[in-house]
């Protein structure tokens, strides 16, 4: 098994550990879990189908995007989040977008919370939009990391807020800093 | 890659735009959800769960009269089509608002023809 696989399973189970309460992890131990997943990025093989408005976006890479188009999360996520909802400053690339996600994860300043969603475990990072406020953005930001996938799931603003993670269909959040 | 600051009026619609096309497109989600890899029922959970705390804004808005006739029409349109939709969102496991939260735009559906209620309102509170 290639080392980053490994890394991967070892971090996954300390997610799981951390959310089933089964152990507390020590400081060294969720340093390692979010350098992981600040460097664990939106799965590349992944494919998304487009959803809803951003039928008719320029692609980063050039081109409109097509309804029935499957596309990378990265880009389905920076189209709806950046160019689409406006979250993130003007001007944000979609280098910048996924920049600012690692800083965030990366951030000693941020939130870290565990908790299980359609039944999985996923660690959630929290932090203050601050500077990547955009236009129409919110004064809090969240990156979801997803155990069984491996990758981030999403990375949006917070509309409501800190209620917008606990009380919309995550369960047993156990908050870790 | 974003290039313009939208006024109120166009991030209401924004808002509207974004839960209209999930409502739109949610039997074809269903249809097609248990073929959908793990991700990206995940995401489209989450960023659902996130999008229809806009319906607490569009109640807000429309208590304080700042919504425009068009977009009074829309969130009846909307709150008809949540209920609707309310088993199918459930069945999936995605966020469907406490009735209590919804209970505050019965008034709003029950008037039916809501073009310019809100600025109607906005006058008789002048």
């Amino acid at each position: 098994m290639a080392e980053v696989e490994r890394e991967e399973r070892a971090v996954g189970d300390l997610i799981v550990a951390a959310g089933s309460r089964a152990r507390t992890l020590s400081g060294a131990e969720l340093e390692r879990v979010l350098r992981h997943v600040a460097r664990a990025g939106f799965d590349p093989h992944a494919r998304e189908n487009v959803r809803g408005p951003i039928v008719g976006l320029t692609r980063p890479a050039g081109g409109q995007v097509q309804r029935g188009d499957r596309l990378p999360p990265a880009e389905v996520h920076y189209l709806r989040h950046v160019v689409y909802r406006q979250e993130w400053p003007v001007g944000t690339t979609h280098a910048g977008y996924l920049a600012s996600i690692r800083e965030v994860v990366e951030d000693p300043a941020s939130r870290v919370l565990v908790g299980r969603y359609q039944g999985a475990w996923q660690l959630s990072v929290v932090r203050e939009s601050a500077a990547l406020r955009g236009p129409e953005g919110f004064p809090l930001l969240l990156v979801d990391y997803r155990v069984t996938t491996g990758h981030w799931v999403t990375a949006f603003q917070l509309r409501d807020g800190l209620a917008g993670i606990t009380a919309r269909g995550r369960e047993d959040i156990t908050w870790l800093r | 890659m974003a290039t313009v600051t939208r006024n109120r009026e166009e991030h209401t619609n924004r808002d509207f735009d974004l839960i209209e096309a999930m409502l739109d497109e949610l039997p074809e989600i269903a249809a097609r959800w248990a073929a959908l890899s793990d991700g990206e029922r995940a995401s489209v959970g989450l960023e659902w769960g996130n999008d229809i705390g806009a319906i607490a804004q569009f109640l807000a808005d429309h208590q304080r009269g700042y919504l425009t006739p068009a977009q009074e029409v829309r969130l009846v349109a909307v709150l008809r089509r949540l209920r609707q939709g309310r088993s199918l969102l459930e069945g999936l496991g995605l966020y469907y608002p406490p009735e209590a939260e919804l209970a505050a735009l019965r008034p709003v559906e029950a008037a039916g023809t809501p073009a310019g209620s809100s600025r109607q309102a906005r006058g008789r509170r002048a």
